[in-house]
């Protein structure tokens, strides 16, 4: 049975060879268009995810917790690395700190105040005491290992080049933490603290008594009464936590990418390849009236539901592959530096999501459309 | 005699499916779907952070909530045994209006309990082999989690109901080795969580734990959904008490060995609110043994979903066969005789329920708000069924005089049916006041979240309001012999 409508729905859509080229093609270059923006979303969300590895990395382990202002944390646009939307006192650090056995890292973060031609982070840590910058920080400020970095207060040696990684748009400088509250104009504060606790819910108690900080599994909270935020890395505070701090994170900046004008240009041309297949799918029950009501006829017109599923499934699947095809093609001619066949299978994932509901509402529509009418109807008007 | 004319006539729902839908379900079969209906993997938890209050938090929760809403469904399976449940039994009692919006409002939380689902068999799944999913494989798994269900739910209700039997025993010893392994652990190290030096620390106290209270509730929510396959049930007279009162039974001491156990293994407050089942054995001092429960509960839990995809899509399934949805959702398959389209139909809008979800900034607390709003929904449809007893036995009492069309019936006359529907109602409102008054999200306000969750639940009651008024008129005109013979080429080849 299935092999016989599989042949009667490629019979059907060959029939209209033109109308079925011309719906695939606009199917798959919408695709190709969502193609490129999540390949787009994930090379963006892939470099946050890299600065978020580089900042949880602590002293003494990776770091499960992330304390900082009361608003939160984000993305400089400029440097493409996180930085805090404020600072806190050194003071408030250490009584942080104190709560987890004065086990952590104290970073103060902000771009380099010098001359260099692309913006670069100035990365102070608490548990340095030397220079390290990364590769293309040190071309961009043209100093090599051992040679003096001039800074405001003075000049020090590079100790290491190419120990901190080239993260996001921007090089990195790490420097002593007293050294960066210097170069940076703030004395005394901290961007954020870096904890790594073997129990959660007593640090949590001992920092919400202590200080009243609020501890919150979700990238996307601030709260401005309160003096800190306690970001929960790994584990979970209660139910709502259903997917990681990761997870959270990786949708917000994935989104953050797609949301733009671009993305939103995508969406909406697949929508129009969508509205583009139904019509074409309700025009060929008009045209094949007399087909459909020999079935409705011989009383098999509720099988026509898997005909127009099948119909839908080729035409869809065909479309997405080729689309997927047409997009890795032109990322590869425009845009070489995006291209990557990691990013493009895992962009393609992404893609095929939309495949079961545009199968589904594809079929489902002119079903329904030709159940409404009687066989005598449909025969009464075919040719 | 029937007060009414429209009472008494049999609507399409009544007429077309016993004639094409075969009766497979025998009674293992219903206390199965009914268990594993409401049972989750993470209710118990999620429960512990009561420490041992939590178990007498349960028998609350059975008394003025499973019980008596088990028995108003009981009854009124018994009296109209019907495909569609809720949607029949409001029905006849309330008008075809009620009836609609009993089924829509019982059908929309299977959006949010398979969403949910999703996310949790990806948790076991990642943890079972020691992974740590990016968006784009937890996206991907999800997705491919709910046409798994999908796809096993389009066979015959006979063959994917075997199939789900198979994983349910496993599901069960699990449960039990969570409560031997917390006794043995106890024994040897001392329990986790002290245990209670009196009995008075099992009282619930609600002024301090009205929110588990309530969270207890919700997670005994779906006693009535087995119900939308009464037609399909060999016999509802002699298996529905046994799935009510057996299944009941089994719940209660599958929550309480799961909840001990943890406890028994997990200081009070620690357990993780969706893998602890899992999770407990690496406090117990066994990590082997974590990969292996989380991948059997990730193969439990997908089968667990099957069944949501196959009950909640009678639902679907009678609202087209009435036209108060397109027709097309009263598709049936001739071969499987399931409803392909309503089963179809799920799945594509759970998909794109799952997309959506990763496209909304603030993830964590709007997917929270929506399973809130959807929980509320899902509480709002049993009054459906709870008020239509009372009604029913005013109404019908020519069906009930009739001991072979009602073989069970709540006992103690006119004054045991306005006690369980009240006690059963006062129950259920208070788990709808906990989700608009104790937020699910620990940093957002209620004066935040409160609004937020009525809109989305509003929303839910609006859109059903548009479904109705727009496919009124063709509801209205349905010509029922007309309707019989398009079904006729089904009729006797459904045994």
């Amino acid at each position: 049975m299935t092999a016989k409508f599989f042949k009667v729905a490629i019979a059907n859509l060959l029939r209209y060879g033109t109308r079925t080229l011309l719906t695939a093609a606009g199917l798959s270059l919408a695709i190709a268009a969502v193609l490129f923006v999540n390949v787009v979303s994930l090379s963006f969300e892939s470099g946050t995810a890299n600065v978020y590895r580089y900042v949880r990395s602590t002293s003494n382990g990776v770091a499960n917790i992330w304390v900082t202002p009361p608003t939160g944390f984000k993305l400089d646009s400029k440097t493409g690395f996180f930085t805090a939307t404020s600072t806190f006192s050194e003071g408030t650090a250490d009584a942080v700190l104190k709560a987890n056995g004065s086990q952590g890292l104290k970073v103060l973060t902000g771009q380099w105040p010098g001359t260099a031609a692309t913006p670069l982070v100035v990365y102070g840590r608490s548990d340095r005491n030397s220079v390290s910058i990364s590769q293309s920080a040190a071309a961009a400020l043209g100093v090599k290992r051992g040679e003096a970095l001039k800074l405001k207060q003075g000049s020090v040696n590079v100790a290491q080049i190419a120990q901190v990684p080239d993260l996001a748009a921007s090089g990195v400088i790490e420097l002593p933490l007293a050294m960066a509250q210097q170069l940076l104009e703030l004395p005394n504060q901290v961007s954020w603290v870096m904890l790594h606790t073997q129990d959660l819910q007593a640090l949590q108690q001992a920092l919400t008594a202590q200080i009243n900080a609020l501890f919150t599994t979700d990238p996307t909270t601030s709260d401005p009464n309160r003096p800190v935020i306690a970001y929960v890395l790994e584990g979970k505070l209660g139910r709502s936590d259903l997917v990681s701090f990761d997870i959270k994170l990786a949708a917000l900046y994935f989104n953050q990418a797609g949301s733009t004008l671009l993305g939103w240009l995508a969406r909406i041309t697949l929508g129009l390849g969508f509205i583009l297949m139904l019509s074409a799918a309700l025009l060929s029950i008009e045209e094949r009236r007399r087909e459909f009501g020999i079935f409705a006829a011989v009383g098999v017109s509720s099988d026509v539901f898997y005909l127009f599923l099948l119909e839908s499934l080729i035409l869809f699947v065909g479309s997405t592959l080729a689309g997927l095809l047409l997009g890795a093609l032109l990322l590869r001619l425009l845009t070489p530096a995006l291209f990557a066949w990691d990013v493009i299978l895992k962009s393609s994932v992404l893609v095929i999501c939309y495949l079961p509901p545009m199968v589904i509402f594809g079929s489902l529509v002119p079903a329904q459309t030709l159940l409404q009418k009687s066989p005598l109807e449909l025969l009464r008007g075919a040719t | 005699m029937a007060k009414s004319p429209v009472r008494d006539s049999a609507t399409l729902a009544e007429l077309i499916p016993p004639r094409i839908l075969p009766r497979v379900l025998g009674r293992m079969d219903l206390i199965v779907v009914y268990v594993s209906i409401i049972f989750g993997s993470y209710a118990s938890g999620q429960m512990a952070n009561a420490g041992w209050q939590a178990l007498g938090i349960w028998i609350l929760a059975y008394v003025v909530f499973l019980i008596p809403a088990g028995m108003c469904a009981l009854e009124l399976g018994n009296l109209f045994p019907d495909e569609g449940g809720v949607y029949v039994w409001a029905g006849k009692t309330m008008g075809k209006m009620a009836g609609f919006f009993g089924g829509w409002l019982s059908w929309m939380p299977v959006f949010g309990a398979i969403a949910t689902w999703s996310f949790i068999i990806v948790s076991f799944l990642a943890t079972a082999f020691g992974l740590k999913f990016e968006l784009w494989q937890q996206v991907g798994l999800q997705v491919l989690v709910i046409w798994i269900s999908v796809g096993v739910a389009l066979f015959s209700l006979r063959t994917a109901q075997t199939i789900v039997n198979q994983l349910f025993y496993p599901f069960m010893a699990l449960a039990v080795l969570c409560f031997v392994v917390g006794v043995g652990y106890a024994i040897v190290n001392g329990p986790a969580t002290p245990l209670p030096t009196s009995w008075t620390e099992f009282v619930p106290d609600l002024s301090k734990n009205g929110a588990i209270f309530a969270l207890a509730v919700l997670l005994l929510l779906g006693v009535e959904t087995p119900f939308n396959m009464g037609v399909e049930m060999k016999s509802v007279k002699e298996s529905a008490p046994w799935m009510v009162f057996g299944g009941s039974l089994m719940l209660g001491v599958l929550y309480w060995m799961t909840t001990s156990g943890i406890l028994l293994t997990t200081p009070a407050g620690e357990a993780d609110p969706y893998l602890a089942l899992s999770l407990t054995y690496q406090n117990a001092g066994i990590p082997w043994l974590v990969g292996i429960t989380a991948l059997i509960f990730t193969l439990t839990n997908l089968a667990q979903i099957v069944i949501y995809q196959y009950a909640y899509a009678r639902l679907l399934f009678i609202s087209g066969i009435e036209r108060h949805l397109p027709k097309i959702f009263a598709y049936v398959d001739p071969r499987t005789r399931t409803p392909v389209a309503a089963i179809l139909l799920q799945g594509a809008v759970l998909t794109l329920l799952v997309v959506i979800m990763y496209s909304i900034a603030g993830l964590a607390s709007a997917t929270q708000v929506l399973l809130a709003a959807l929980t509320v929904v899902w509480c709002l449809s049993n009054y459906f069924f709870i008020f239509p007893v009372v009604i029913a036995r005013r109404n019908y009492a020519h069906l009930y005089a009739d001991p072979d069309r009602v073989a069970w019936k709540i006992p103690g006359g006119n004054f045991g049916v306005w006690l369980v529907t009240v006690v059963a109602t006062v129950g259920n409102t208070v788990a709808i006041y906990y989700c608009f008054a104790a937020p699910w999200v620990a940093d957002m306000s209620v004066a935040d979240w409160a609004p937020q969750v009525g809109a989305v639940s509003g929303a839910s009651i609006i859109i059903g309001a548009i479904v109705y008024f727009l496919n009124l008129k063709r509801s209205g005109s349905v010509d029922v012999e007309d309707e019989l013979a398009q079904y006729a080429f089904l009729e006797g080849e459904n045994q």
